[in-house]
C-alpha cells in the first residue's frame, strides 16, 4: 500500500490505505502518510503555513486522500487561536496557548487543502474534563505547544466547553487525546452515547427516515462510511447527485434494520438525506470536493440548512472555505477561515479598559513553530523601519524577556507585535529596559505610540510605558572605531602591527603601546564612573518620583 | 510546568555565571578572532555578539563569551583582562571584561513564577499626572544617556587622535635617532665629546 511519490522533491510516502472512492474507485483514502520525514496520521494536529499570515494556522487532519490526478489532499478541521475569535470571546478568560476547536457548522469549520500546505506537526493536547477524554498528564500538558478544551461554534459564533458528539462528521473521540492502543477502526463501535443525546438529536433533526439511516449505519466500519461519503462527493462532482444519493440509500437499506433506540447516533449522513433534495447534495458534494463553481449558491444552501438544523450535535460536513484555483496552483494553504475578527480589534482599541489586568501568555506563539524560518531580526527590523512599523518601547523592567514584552503589548494595547528586548551592555541603563517592537502595520505602530503617549499604561513598580517610533542604528556598513592605530615604524621593534592585528596580546609595560593602553584604561574608568553616577542620579530621580504615586 | 521552567532558569543562570562580557571591541573582531584570542587561556565554548541597536554606529562592540566553568570565567577576568591591557585585533585600545548579567542575554528564559500586571490609568486618577511626569522623566533620562554616549565617543575620538599624534611624534623621534646613527653623526659627536662608542 505504499506508494512513493514522484512528483515532489520532498520525501513523501503514503501509509496505511483506508479505502477507495470515486466512480472509478480512483480516489484513494489513507490513514497515514509521511511527509518530509514526519509521520502523519489521521486526526493529528498540524501547522498549516499561509504565506501572507505571520502565524501558521493549526488544524486537525480529518481526511487524507489522493485524487485520480495524483494530487494529494487533506481535510483540515480548524483550531482557532483566541485572537481570531476575539470578538466572540467577551470576558472569557483565555488560558495561555489555548486553542478553540471549530465546531457547529458554517464558514470556517473545515477546509480541504493540498497536503503540501502542511508545515509540520503540532502538539495539541485536549485538557477537557469531558469523560470521553483521557486526562493528559501534567507533563504532557507542559510539553504541549497548545491545549484546547473549548470549542467555537462557527455557526452560532459561541464558545462552549462541551465538545459535541460529532464535529464535521467526525467522532469527538478522535478530537480528544489518543488513548494508547486505541485503534481507529475499533472506536466507532464503542461509543457511549446517552439516550438523552439521541433523543435530543432526534428531536432536532426531526426527520424519521434519517434516524433509520443512522441506525443502519451504526455497524458500518469507518472506512466503509468514508467510502460512501466520498462516493457521494465524487459523483456529485459530476452532477449525478440524485442518482448516487439513491444508490446510497440502497446501500444503507441493505443493512440490517435497527430501531433508533439501539444506540444510534447522529451521523454526517443525516445531512445527505435524500429528502433534502438534489440541491443540497450538490452543495455538499461540490464543497467537499473543492470545486466550488457555485460556491455562493452552496453557502446560501448551507445557510438554509443551518436554520433547519439547530442542534449542536448536528454537524454538517462543510468545508465552506473553498479554495481558489490560484492557491491550488501555489500549493499553499487557502484559508480565509473565518472573517478575521482580530482586524476589528483595531477599531475597538479606543475603548480603554482601566481595570488592572494580569499579563498572561498571549494566546499565540508565533515563534514556537520551527517549521519555517524567519528572516534574521536585523532584516525584519530594517524592513519594518522603512515601513514605519517599528516602535521603541521604553521604561520596561530590564529583566523582561522579549516574549513577556510581546505579552504586555498584547494585553495592554491589544496589538500583535514581535518584540526584542535590547540587550543590556555596560553602558545601558539599569533602570529602564528598552525593547524594539515590530508591528504588523504602520497604522498599528502609530496607534500603539499614540495610545502610549496619550494614556498611561502602568506596569509593576510604577513603570509607565513610553513608546516612540523606533529609529535604530543599523549595523552593516563599516563603523568607525577609535583607538586602533597603525604602528608603521619600519625598522623598530614597534613594528608589530601584523602580529598585533592577527592576534591578541597583553602588552609589556616598557612599550609605547602600553602607555597608550593605560590612557585607554584611564578613559574607560573615567567613563565608567561617569555612567555610574549618571545612572545613580537617574535612579534617585526615578525613586523620588515614584514616591508620588498615591496607590503604591 | 513550574518545575521545568525553574530547571530551565537554573540552567540559564549557570550559563550566565560561565560567561564573561567583553566590550571595547573593534567591529572587525569576529567570533574566530575572539576564540583565538581568549583560547590562549581558556576553552571558549561560545561567542555571541550583542547587537547594538540604540547607540551610534561607532560605539565599540561587545560580546558574551561562554567558557567552561564559572571559575575559569572569573580567572580570565581577574588574571588576564584586568591584569594587563589586553588587546584584540589592534592596539592600543584594550578590551574590558566583566561578569555577564542575565539581561545581556537575548535568549534568556522568563523568570519563573513572575506575575506581570498592567493597567491603564484613568485620566482622572491622581496617579495619572505622576505617571505622565514619569514618562517625561524617562524620556529625559534617555536623552541624557544618549548625550553622554555622544560625549564619550567624542572623548574617544579625541584620545585616539591625540595618540595618533603622539605616535607620529614618537616615530619622528625614533627616525631621527636612527638617522643620527645611520649617517654616523652620532659617532662623530661621540668622538668630539670624548664619549665611548659603546655607550651610544
Amino acid at each position: 500500500m505504499v506508494e512513493a511519490d514522484q512528483s515532489d522533491n520532498v520525501e513523501f510516502k503514503w501509509g496505511k490505505k483506508r479505502g477507495v472512492g470515486g466512480t472509478k474507485k480512483d480516489v484513494r483514502f489513507y490513514e497515514s502518510f509521511s511527509y518530509d520525514g514526519v509521520e502523519y496520521t489521521l486526526y493529528d494536529s498540524v501547522y498549516l503555513y499561509e504565506e501572507s499570515e505571520p502565524e501558521p494556522y493549526i488544524g486537525k487532519l480529518i481526511k487524507i486522500w489522493e485524487n485520480p490526478d495524483k494530487s494529494k489532499r487533506v481535510k483540515i478541521l480548524w483550531f482557532f487561536r483566541s485572537c481570531e475569535i476575539q470578538n466572540y470571546l467577551g470576558s472569557e478568560d483565555v488560558h495561555e496557548n489555548e486553542l478553540f476547536l471549530a465546531s457547529g457548522e458554517g464558514l470556517g469549520l473545515a477546509n480541504v487543502n493540498p497536503l503540501e500546505a502542511i508545515a509540520g506537526k503540532c502538539n495539541v493536547i485536549c485538557t477537557s474534563k469531558d469523560e470521553r477524554n483521557s486526562p493528559p498528564s501534567d507533563e504532557e500538558v507542559a510539553m504541549a505547544e497548545f491545549v484546547f478544551f473549548r470549542t467555537f461554534d462557527v455557526g452560532q459564533q459561541k464558545i462552549s466547553d462541551k465538545i459535541d458528539e460529532k464535529i464535521a462528521g467526525i467522532e469527538a473521540k478522535f478530537m480528544l487525546n489518543k488513548v494508547g492502543g486505541l485503534k481507529l477502526d475499533g472506536i466507532m463501535k464503542n461509543n457511549a452515547i446517552t439516550k438523552k443525546d439521541i433523543e435530543e438529536d432526534n428531536k432536532n433533526i426531526g426527520a424519521s427516515d434519517k434516524c433509520v439511516v443512522h441506525s443502519r449505519l451504526n455497524d458500518i466500519s469507518p472506512s466503509e462510511q468514508i467510502t460512501l461519503r466520498i462516493k457521494d462527493g465524487v459523483d456529485g462532482d459530476k452532477g449525478k447527485f440524485s442518482v448516487k444519493l439513491d444508490k446510497k440509500v440502497e446501500i444503507k437499506l441493505k443493512r440490517p434494520l435497527q430501531g433508533p433506540e439501539d444506540g444510534e447516533r447522529p451521523s454526517k449522513m443525516a445531512k445527505l438525506d435524500v429528502s433534502k433534495g438534489k440541491e443540497e447534495g450538490n452543495s455538499y458534494a461540490t464543497i467537499s470536493m473543492n470545486k466550488c463553481e457555485n460556491e455562493e449558491n452552496a453557502m446560501e444552501m448551507l445557510g438554509k440548512q443551518k436554520d433547519k438544523l439547530k442542534s449542536p450535535n448536528d454537524i454538517t460536513e462543510t468545508s465552506l472555505k473553498p479554495f481558489t484555483r490560484k492557491s491550488l496552483e501555489k500549493a499553499k494553504l487557502s484559508n480565509a477561515k473565518f472573517p478575521n475578527p482580530s482586524k476589528d480589534v483595531h477599531d475597538e482599541v479606543d475603548n480603554v479598559d482601566y481595570e488592572k489586568k494580569e499579563v498572561t501568555r498571549r494566546p499565540n506563539v508565533e515563534n514556537k513553530s520551527k517549521w519555517f524560518t524567519q528572516l534574521p531580526w536585523e532584516e525584519r527590523m530594517e524592513d519594518a523601519h522603512k515601513k514605519g512599523m517599528l516602535v521603541l518601547l521604553r521604561n520596561l523592567d530590564p529583566s523582561y524577556t522579549s516574549t513577556e514584552v510581546e505579552d504586555i503589548v498584547w494585553h495592554g494595547l491589544k496589538l500583535y507585535c514581535t518584540a526584542k528586548m535590547i540587550q543590556r551592555t555596560a553602558i545601558t541603563s539599569p533602570h529602564r529596559g528598552e525593547a524594539l517592537l515590530i508591528f504588523k502595520s504602520k497604522e498599528a505602530a502609530e496607534k500603539a505610540v499614540k495610545k502610549l503617549n496619550e494614556g498611561c499604561l502602568m506596569l509593576p513598580n510604577g513603570r509607565s510605558l513610553v513608546g516612540c517610533i523606533g529609529d535604530p542604528y543599523f549595523l552593516g556598513d563599516q563603523r568607525i572605531f577609535h583607538g586602533h592605530l597603525v604602528f608603521s615604524c619600519a625598522r623598530h621593534p614597534l613594528n608589530r602591527e601584523k602580529e598585533a592585528v592577527s592576534t591578541s596580546h597583553c602588552s609589556q609595560s616598557n612599550t609605547i603601546e602600553y602607555e597608550m593602553a593605560m590612557d585607554w584604561c584611564l578613559h574607560q574608568k573615567k567613563w565608567d564612573r561617569a555612567w555610574q553616577s549618571l545612572y545613580k542620579q537617574q535612579g534617585e530621580e526615578l525613586r523620588k518620583h515614584r514616591g508620588n504615586f498615591k496607590s503604591k | 510546568m513550574a518545575s521545568i521552567a525553574e530547571k530551565e532558569y537554573d540552567a540559564f543562570q549557570e550559563r550566565v555565571r560561565r560567561t564573561i562580557y567583553i566590550d571595547n571591541l573593534s567591529p572587525q573582531v569576529n567570533e574566530s578572532v575572539l576564540k583565538k584570542g581568549l583560547g590562549q587561556y581558556v576553552t571558549v565554548k561560545d561567542v555571541r555578539f550583542i547587537p547594538n541597536y540604540s547607540e551610534p554606529k561607532n560605539t565599540a562592540r561587545c560580546a558574551l563569551v561562554e567558557v567552561e566553568t564559572s571559575e575559569q570565567a572569573q580567572e580570565i577576568i581577574k588574571d588576564v583582562i584586568d591584569a594587563y591591557p589586553f588587546m584584540i585585533l589592534g592596539i592600543p585600545r584594550p578590551v574590558r571584561a566583566r561578569p555577564a548579567e542575565e539581561e545581556m542575554f537575548d535568549d534568556r528564559p522568563a523568570k519563573p513564577g513572575r506575575r506581570i500586571e498592567l493597567q491603564w490609568l484613568h485620566p482622572n486618577d491622581p496617579d495619572f499626572q505622576v505617571a505622565w511626569k514619569l514618562k517625561r522623566l524617562v524620556k529625559k533620562h534617555a536623552a541624557e544617556a544618549s548625550f553622554m554616549m555622544k560625549q564619550q565617543l567624542e572623548a574617544e575620538e579625541k584620545l585616539a587622535k591625540q595618540q595618533e599624534e603622539m605616535l607620529k611624534v614618537n616615530k619622528e623621534k625614533l627616525m631621527l635617532i636612527d638617522g643620527v646613527m645611520d649617517d654616523k653623526s652620532a659617532f662623530r659627536l661621540a668622538s668630539y665629546y670624548n664619549v665611548n662608542d659603546a655607550e651610544i
